[in-house]
């Protein structure tokens, strides 16, 4: 069938249209002033704990550069993550943030600034070791020592040259309930950590980390040798461990850096292409790149 | 909208196959209209009768895109352009069942105008018809291609469509207040005349919609 009427002047002429103009609406109406957006607008800006600047990292002593030009504020007291294609820098950038990377004898940062608190993290005065205590990490894999579970989590408070078993027994049993995994292991904390399951070493790695009391977590892929409900339980970790650390993490799966971070940082070739909210970069990319990223595009 | 594959090409498919569904439930809600008026016009009763039958194929598609858009969700995990491709085409699926479910009402109407007899005035609906289907054609043409510029032009229209509905109703207001005719036919020809308004609308969300799609900005009740 194929029935589309004409609006023609015979039609329209046929009708006996009124032409009294419409009543304007009376000069009382109130003017209803727009509903207040509900956005996050009028919140104050978290407050910049790392400053990166312009950096530019090599490993193999400037010839190439890993990094180009990375210019990224993370702010205090959020979880921010690093996402993007293997072999785009991100774990390169993670590692420089507590100059774990140098432990490579040819790796070195080109040029720019990476500040923690105001404070440059390359500066002469500024010893490495000191740097890693604020600066924690928690690995892909899950790598406890061979050691009980005590042991594990006073490890750092051990080389920190902390003696009193009274203080250690404090800090352990505080590292281990902020790690969630207190009332698993209570009962053995002398036994092996290798005798617990995937899940609870990951989070024995991160009682280890949290026990020298960081400020700053940096996370390698901390899920991806982990089952779903391990992960989810590092997940809920992380995101209690946010109201007292800033944490950084690098992961591959991108449900899990919508769900846990306010942050999320895109890289691809060892450029920063974008940064946002994670809700943004998500929803409504500036950047084509990061759009045909995270939605599965890349070629 | 974002011309680039997936990578994982059953995702490009499932996509492709919503909006297919999207497409087709569009003909059909066209179809159902056109036939609407077509039966009130030609005071063909059957084509009414066939329009209020054939709203459940369109309600059907309202539930299959439903499904598949949620399969979707569930498989893929759509994020930016690809999320709001599926949660824009359930609400375009919305919008088209509920322009099917005014061309029941217009078809319904048609029957008791029919019934009562033969009555000029029901070529007022031409002109008013023509500019709601223009409209419809106009929004899942946007949808389909993509165009925020098709859509935002709705708007215009859908003014137009509405000044005109207010004339044409004020005018049948008049001679049911003066008793001239019959007027259960004035009254009747009143619902149809709203429910062609109300096709014009329903336009506007689906040029809305598309909007959302390309350029993420929600332009609602602005």
């Amino acid at each position: 069938m194929s029935f589309v009427p004409q609006l023609n002047e015979r039609s329209m002429n046929e009708i006996n249209f009124d032409a009294t103009p419409e009543p304007a609406l009376p000069a009382e109406i109130p003017v209803v002033s727009p509903a207040k957006s509900r956005g996050t607008e009028g919140k104050e800006a978290a407050k910049s704990l790392i400053e990166i600047e312009d950096l530019g990292f090599s490993y193999d002593l400037g010839q190439t550069e890993t990094l180009r030009n990375i210019t990224l504020s993370i702010p205090k007291g959020q979880v921010t993550s690093f996402i993007g294609p293997s072999g785009c820098g991100k774990s390169t950038l993670l590692r420089c943030l507590n100059r774990m990377n140098d432990l490579i004898d040819t790796a070195k940062v080109t040029r720019g600034t990476i500040k923690i608190m105001g404070q440059d993290i390359h500066a002469a005065d500024v010893d490495p070791i000191e740097l890693r205590k604020r600066v924690g990490m928690v690995f892909q894999k899950y790598n406890p020592f061979p050691k009980s579970i005590f042991e594990n989590a006073a490890y750092g408070m051990r080389i920190q040259g902390v003696k009193s078993q009274k203080v250690l027994a404090e800090a352990v049993e505080r590292a281990l309930k902020q790690s969630a995994l207190w009332d698993e292991v209570k009962d053995r904390l002398n036994s092996s950590a290798l005798g617990l399951s995937g899940g609870q070493q990951q989070r024995l790695c991160i009682a280890r980390a949290i026990a020298v009391q960081p400020e700053i977590i940096l996370m390698d892929e901390p899920c991806s040798a982990l089952d779903p409900i391990a992960t989810a339980r590092i997940e809920e970790l992380i995101t209690e461990l946010k109201e007292n650390y800033t944490i950084v993490i690098v992961t591959h799966n991108m449900q899990q850096a919508t769900r846990v971070s306010a942050r999320t940082a895109f890289f691809y070739l060892g450029e920063l292409i974008e940064v946002g909210p994670t809700t943004k970069i998500f929803g409504n990319p500036s950047k084509k790149q990061t759009e045909d990223y995270v939605s599965g595009r890349f070629g | 909208m974002n011309q680039n594959r997936h990578t994982l090409r059953a995702f490009d498919a499932s996509l492709d196959s919503l909006r297919s569904e999207v497409l087709g439930m569009g003909a059909a809600v066209t179809m159902n209209l056109e036939r609407a008026v077509h039966g009130l016009l030609m005071e063909n009763m059957d084509e009414c009768n066939s329009v209020i039958a054939d709203d459940e194929t369109v309600d059907q598609y309202e539930k299959d895109i439903d499904v598949m858009a949620m399969s979707l969700m569930v498989r893929f995990n759509p994020v930016a352009t690809d999320l709001r491709m599926v949660i824009s085409s359930m609400n375009v699926a919305r919008s088209l069942e509920r322009i099917s479910d005014h061309a029941v009402n217009i078809a319904r109407r048609a029957r008791k105008i029919l019934r009562a007899g033969e009555n000029e005035k029901v070529k007022m609906v031409e002109p008013l018809y023509t500019m709601a289907a223009l409209e419809l054609r106009d929004a899942i043409t946007a949808y389909a291609d993509g165009s925020v510029e098709r859509a935002l032009g709705l708007h215009d229209k859908d003014a137009e469509l509405d000044r005109a509905q207010k004339k044409l109703a004020k005018g049948i207001s008049k001679l049911i207040e003066g008793q001239e005719g019959n007027v259960v036919q004035l009254i009747h020809l009143l619902f149809v005349l709203r429910s062609l308004e109300r096709v014009g609308d329903l336009a506007v969300n689906i040029g809305e919609e598309v909007v959302f799609i390309e350029s993420a900005e929600d332009i609602r009740h602005q």
